[in-house]
């Protein structure tokens, strides 16, 4: 596309002259080019260089008396004439000053008029005068005007005033001149369309070559005015009758002939197709190139020249493919969602310009070889005409070129013979190196197809690339790009694409002298699934020959005997086959151990199978096996036949004193003592099928004998260790007490093997899985670990020290000792054969869990470098050693009034939160249960406030009232004990923490000394401290005797300043006599206390319940009812006597 | 025609040739492709080539009649014809009435041949390349669904394993008799 000329490329633009006032020149033509649609301006500086605009003489043929034949379709220069040189519209511009002065300037702006008049008569371009004024106030008169416009001769409105002395009127001007100027240029091009267009209905032309001239011109001037439609429309006109013409004239000499209307053919094509494009119209447009593609196909013309015809073609291709690139913005993806159908005829590669600029090239490839054809018989033509003219030119006409000749001064142009051109067009074809072009083209193709996701049609245009760079003999790029090729048809399987592309690479590799690659080439073609259909023969494969099984005969004879050939050379040549190799086809290494696993020392078989799909039969010399282990590493030197498509089985027996993994890694066949394949040996259980062989219909074979063994043999072997003679001890009593320190004995005694670098690795694991013996949150915090190992204690070092001086470095150098909170390794000291040494393992529980203790020693078992293990593990289970609870109480007899506790009441929905009274004594009883297995000592129980006992701030006082009487109390399992505590709260507050409860215990054993104190903690919850409006309290004596009359007070103390008024009431009752109201009210002042005093009589003995008291306070809406054993009282019959001992201490009945 | 190797996991012991031959669909849970390519060695016969085209888009059939010269590019194009069948597969743009398609119609065009393709359920692709430029879409599916059933035939044959390429010498002959019988005659 590129190689258009300018005007042909790009939409006509209107143009208009200016002269006069140089200086003002500028600024409307930026204006004017500015504008939509734009306007190109022709600017002379002076009225003496107007004679540019001069008109040749030029006649219409058509209007002479007896029309000549044209000599062209299209002259060269006439789209470039009027763009550039014939305009519009002429703008003649005059200052005011210079019309309304001095009359000697009036009279240079009349001739310049009249010369301008002139120049453009005959023409329909149009006159404007432009009238610059440079104040507003230099108005001209009326006559002024009239008379310039007489003199002009042009209508009133095509006078024009430009003022200029503000930007506001400059742009108003300018805005003005432009409207008129599109104005007049539409009408200028609307007239010139018009002008030719009845000279085409008037007389019908003789002449083809006039119809298309003059529709071309119609579809230009409508494209200056933008009129599509009819441009399209004229120029499909012009393009009828061109392909028409093709069969008809005889103007010029046939070769030349048709180069001309080709020539035409593809600009008016073009600009078709750009019209349809930038319209939007792709599918059009791909309908309309597909179209001129099919009538010009078989218009080939002689075969001399018929290279032209396909360079031609191919560049159809190219610009059409520019095309669409261009505007590939608007590809049809949305307007048809599916292609192929019926109503849907394209499919989606004719709107990618890859597919066309993979055709160029494929066309271009045609075009030199008809071009290679031409030079060769170019020797058969008579000499005088081989040698091409010197002085060739392309001619006045578009298609067309001549030979100048130079006689002395004069020059002269000569129409050429066709056997002329002929030479000149080999001559200028032969200087070019299509190749290059060609691997453009494929190049453009193949990126385009790749991001399209057509990797297969990328890969078809890698091809021509590698093809193109083979024939000009650039064998290193050509083998990269054959290379990639293959390695698509190799996935995919398609033998016979992948045959021709191996036979280029092979003899890319032999050209380049690469042996390996040459011989894995081979073998890989000879290995291919190939076989003779009866075409195959006639097929042309390019170097690879044709794809027959007699050609792999061939080409594997010649593969396994190429190095012998190189015998100067004495490295034999290598090939690795790896499990990715297409090369496996040539040999595939199976190896099978029969069993999972073997003991030391012992024999295990294993079955080596050979395959290949190489056509003919051969002899592998050499056989070597290689393991992970080289000392199990054999040969076979025997000579082994391997068969086309038959596994050869050798099974074998290898011994291994190492323990571990035996895997066999790789076997070498050595071939014809020239050629070495190194195959990775393949586990049946695991191996691939061959790419290129899988969908071979051929019978299933397996590697091994047994079929059962094919689907799980596997190429490596567990070789197990020796057994250990050596006895690992875990023990453990009972349960482990969650707090506690408890110890696990290790005890390792050596029954046979003297241990040389011990190492004991303890690992504790969540024995109900998950692995994880910390909570998930919180892994950052230290005391997050539910089961800590906390060291491991007892080793006897001063034993080791005495018994093992002459090793005592050597351990002490060695000595590992790693803890950490799960995990821990610890060395173990050399023992002879029945030493022991022992340990303790402390672990700690912080929660409940059940653990499992795994405990492995791995040592060297003396003289044999390799490790044994040994492994025990143990579950053990943390359990909490107490069961601990708590319950707050008030005094007896005494009650504070709590408002929360009347809230809760009201709204039980909310929190429930404890409340103590400020300043009461609050009783807290706190139980432990032993709820282990084994009997515990209970050492102490207190309350210990949160921040310690020293904090600063005393919020509340604690007093034991009951704990543990002795330094150790037994507790046997299921006993419960408890204490009493009670807590004085100093400072109201409505969250207060009163700390834990801690449990001082230790086990009760007998063999330990000093047993360890654990502490058991128990958070007591945040209660709500608040100050008690009333507290009442009953006070009555222990017991009362029948008779006898006992004081009862009921107290009930205001702590408010207000006053407050108590409702108060005693029910009677059949035991009792008693003085004082039934039912009463009374008031209390703030701060004061009242006492309600009642006189009981007791009539009757035994436990009694006095009169059910009931206390409410009108204010807060409280009623107080005294519990039932605050409401009871014992009645003796008669006044008790108490016995008094010796010592004067009293004993309560 | 050889015993080829049946994997003995698949071949039912118990029955004979008889009840085997009675479940004929016995191999229809696995699929393949076919291409197949047909000459234009007379006015009559426009397919050059058809093929049946597996999974891994390996070729399963690949006859060829045509002249040599063409042989190769015909592989090529089908080859080639793989990339438009992937997109259209895989473009979800489709509507609702096209789900159950089987014809995935022309794929493209080269400026000799025209290449359709045809999808069975079991994501086989038969690909046909024809020399008649103005083929009509309903013949096209008359002849893919003749072959359609030619392939089904063949691949119900117990000797046939699944997934291997399709060497049957009477399936060739009956594909040979659909290509020949291919035109406008189909229709009627």
């Amino acid at each position: 596309m590129e190689d258009y000329p300018e005007e042909l490329r790009t939409p006509p633009v209107s143009l208009v002259c200016l002269t006069g006032c140089p200086e003002l020149h500028h600024p409307i033509s930026a204006f004017l080019h500015s504008e939509q649609p734009p306007i190109n301006t022709l600017a002379l500086p002076d009225f003496s260089k107007a004679s540019v605009l001069a008109r040749k003489k030029n006649r219409d043929p058509l209007s002479q008396p007896t029309p000549a034949p044209p000599s062209g379709i299209l002259k060269r220069d006439w789209l470039l004439k009027h763009r550039t040189r014939v305009p519009a519209v002429v703008a003649a511009l005059f200052r005011a000053d210079q019309i309304s002065g001095d009359p000697a300037q009036w009279l240079q702006a009349c001739t310049d008029l009249e010369n301008l008049k002139s120049l453009i008569h005959g023409r329909s371009t149009r006159l404007v005068v432009v009238l610059v004024q440079t104040q507003a106030a230099e108005e001209l008169s009326e006559d002024v005007m009239a008379a310039l416009r007489k003199r002009a001769e042009i209508d009133s409105k095509h006078l024009v005033e430009f003022v200029q002395n503000d930007a506001s009127d400059l742009r108003q001007s300018l805005n003005k001149l432009a409207s008129l100027f599109a104005e007049l240029c539409l009408t200028y091009y609307k007239e010139e369309g018009r002008r030719i267009r009845s000279i085409i209905e008037k007389k019908s032309s003789p002449f083809p070559e006039l119809n298309i001239r003059y529709c071309f011109k119609i579809a230009i001037y409508a494209e200056f005015r933008r009129d599509w439609s009819e441009a399209l429309k004229f120029y499909e006109e012009a393009y009828r009758v061109l392909r028409e013409m093709a069969n008809t004239s005889t103007r010029l000499p046939p070769i030349q002939r048709l180069v001309e209307i080709k020539t035409i053919a593809e600009q008016i094509h073009f600009k078709i197709s750009t019209l349809l494009l930038h319209g939007g119209k792709i599918m059009e447009a791909v309908a309309r190139f597909l179209k001129h593609i099919k009538t010009y196909k078989r218009l080939v013309g002689l075969p001399e020249v018929d290279f032209l015809h396909w360079e031609w073609f191919s560049r159809q291709f190219l610009v059409f493919a520019e095309l669409l690139e261009t505007t590939a913005a608007s590809a049809p993806s949305s307007q048809s969602p599916q292609f192929g159908t019926s109503e849907s005829p394209f499919s989606e590669w004719e709107f990618q310009p890859a597919y066309y600029y993979q055709l160029a090239a494929n066309y271009l490839r045609e075009k030199r070889c008809c071009l290679e054809q031409s030079s060769v018989s170019k020797t058969d033509l008579p000499t005088k005409i081989t040698e091409a003219p010197d002085s060739v030119m392309p001619s006045t006409h578009i298609g067309q070129s001549a030979r100048l000749v130079e006689e002395g001064d004069i020059v002269t142009v000569l129409p050429l013979s066709d056997a002329e051109y002929v030479a000149y067009a080999l001559a200028e074809a032969e200087r070019f190196q299509d190749c290059y072009e060609i691997i453009a083209l494929y190049k453009r193709a193949q990126e385009s197809f790749s991001s399209h996701g057509s990797q297969r049609m990328a890969c078809l245009c890698t091809l021509g690339m590698a093809r193109e760079y083979y024939a000009s003999d650039d064998f290193t790029n050509s083998k990269q790009l054959f290379d990639t090729v293959a390695a698509m048809y190799r996935r995919e399987g398609w033998a016979p694409l992948l045959w021709e592309v191996l036979g280029y690479l092979r003899d890319c590799a032999k050209r380049l002298g690469l042996t390996n690659e040459y011989t894995a080439y081979s073998l890989e073609m000879a290995a291919l699934p190939v076989f003779s259909t009866g075409f195959e023969e006639t097929i042309d494969f390019g170097p690879a020959g044709p794809a027959t099984l007699s050609r792999r005969e061939e080409i594997q004879r010649e593969a396994l005997n190429f190095a012998v050939e190189t015998d100067g050379d004495p490295e034999p040549v290598g090939l690795d086959v790896d499990p990715v190799s297409p090369l496996r086809s040539v040999l595939l290494v199976a190896v099978a151990f029969h069993e999972q696993s073997v003991k030391p020392d012992s024999v295990a078989s294993l079955t080596v199978s050979l395959l290949s799909h190489l056509p003919l039969l051969f002899k592998v010399d050499l056989l070597e096996v290689e393991f992970n282990q080289p000392a199990c590493n054999f040969s076979m030197s025997i000579p082994l036949e391997v068969s086309p498509n038959k596994w050869l089985r050798l099974t074998h027996e290898v011994k291994s004193g190492q323990s571990g993994k035996l895997e066999c890694l790789t076997v070498k066949a050595k071939i014809n003592n020239n050629l070495i394949i190194c195959c990775r040996a393949e586990s049946p259980a695991l191996m691939e099928d061959l790419t290129s062989w899988k969908y071979e219909n051929q019978r299933e074979t397996y590697p091994t004998l047994d079929p059962a063994l094919s689907l799980s043999g596997q190429k490596s072997i567990q070789v197990d260790e020796p057994n250990p003679l050596v006895d690992l001890t875990l023990n453990s009593i009972g349960p482990a007490l969650v707090g506690e320190v408890f110890q696990i004995p290790v005890l390792v005694v050596s029954t046979g093997h003297v241990i040389h670098g011990g190492e004991l690795k303890i690992n504790l694991v969540d024995a109900r899985g998950g692995g994880m013996l910390m909570s998930p949150r919180e892994t950052d915090e230290s005391d997050a670990h539910h089961v800590e190992l906390l060291s491991i204690s007892g080793l006897p070092e001063e034993k080791e020290d005495d018994l093992n001086t002459d090793l005592s470095e050597e351990t002490k150098s060695d000595n590992i000792r790693k803890i950490q909170y799960s995990f821990g390794v610890v060395s173990v000291p050399v023992l002879k054969e029945g030493e022991s040494w022992c340990c303790n393992l402390e672990i700690r529980w912080h929660r409940p869990k059940l653990v499992m203790v795994y405990v492995s020693l791995g040592y060297n078992p003396g003289d044999v470098d390799q490790r044994v293990n040994v492994h025990r593990s143990l579950q053990i289970e943390g359990k909490v050693p107490f069961f601990t609870n708590h319950r707050f109480m008030m005094p007896f007899r005494r009650e504070p009034l709590l408002i929360s506790n009347i809230r809760s009441l009201i709204s039980p929905l909310e929190e429930k939160k404890v409340s103590l009274a400020l300043k009461e004594n609050n009783i807290v009883i706190v139980s432990a249960k032993n709820c282990t297995d084994v009997p515990l000592n209970l050492v102490s129980m207190k309350i210990v406030p949160e921040g310690g006992t020293n904090s600063n701030e005393k919020l509340f006082l604690v007093q034991e009232i009951s704990g543990i009487s002795n330094k150790c109390t037994r507790f046997v399992p299921g006993e419960e004990f408890r204490g009493v505590f009670s807590i004085t709260p100093l400072v109201a507050k409505s969250s207060l923490s009163l700390g834990v409860v801690c449990v001082e215990w230790t086990r009760d054993s007998k063999n330990q000394d000093q047993p360890e104190t654990v502490t058991t903690k128990h958070s007591l919850p945040q209660v709500c401290v608040e100050e008690p409006p009333l507290v009442a309290a009953i006070e009555c004596p222990p017991f009362a005797i029948v008779g006898d009359p006992f004081s009862l007070y009921i107290k009930v103390k205001n702590n408010t300043n207000l006053l407050q008024e108590i409702k108060y009431s005693l029910g009677d009752s059949q035991n009792f006599v008693f003085c004082g109201a039934h039912v009463h009210t009374a008031s209390i002042l703030p701060g004061k206390e009242l006492v309600l005093s009642y006189k009981f009589v007791p009539f009757s003995a035994g436990v009694q319940q006095l009169p059910r008291i009931t206390i409410t306070s009108v204010r807060y809406s409280a009623q107080l009812t005294p519990s039932i054993a605050a409401g009871t009282i014992f009645v003796y019959p008669a006044e008790p006597k108490f016995s008094l001992e010796k010592n004067g201490s009293e004993l309560v009945v | 025609m050889l015993f080829k190797g049946i994997n003995n996991k698949l071949r039912p012991q118990s029955l004979d040739l008889h009840q085997f031959l009675s479940v004929p669909f016995y191999f229809l849970s696995t699929s393949l492709t076919f291409f197949a390519f047909f000459p234009n060695l007379s006015q009559q016969n426009m397919i050059v080539c058809v093929a049946v085209v597996g999974h891994q888009n390996n070729p399963l059939y690949l006859q060829s009649f045509t002249g040599s010269d063409d042989a190769l590019k015909l592989h090529h194009i089908v080859h080639c014809s793989l990339d438009v069948i992937d997109e259209r597969v895989n473009n979800p743009k489709r509507s609702a009435s096209t789900l159950n398609e089987t014809f995935l119609g022309l794929l493209y065009p080269t400026e000799n041949y025209k290449v359709y393709g045809y999808l069975t359920n079991t994501k086989v692709k038969f690909i046909m390349v024809t020399t008649d430029l103005d083929v009509k879409d309903a013949d096209v599916r008359s002849f893919f669904r003749k072959f359609h059933a030619a392939y089904v035939d063949a691949v119900c044959n117990p000797f046939h394993v699944p997934g291997k390429k399709i060497t049957s010498n009477s399936f060739s002959e009956r594909v040979g008799a659909i290509v020949r019988s291919f035109g406008p005659s189909m229709t009627l």
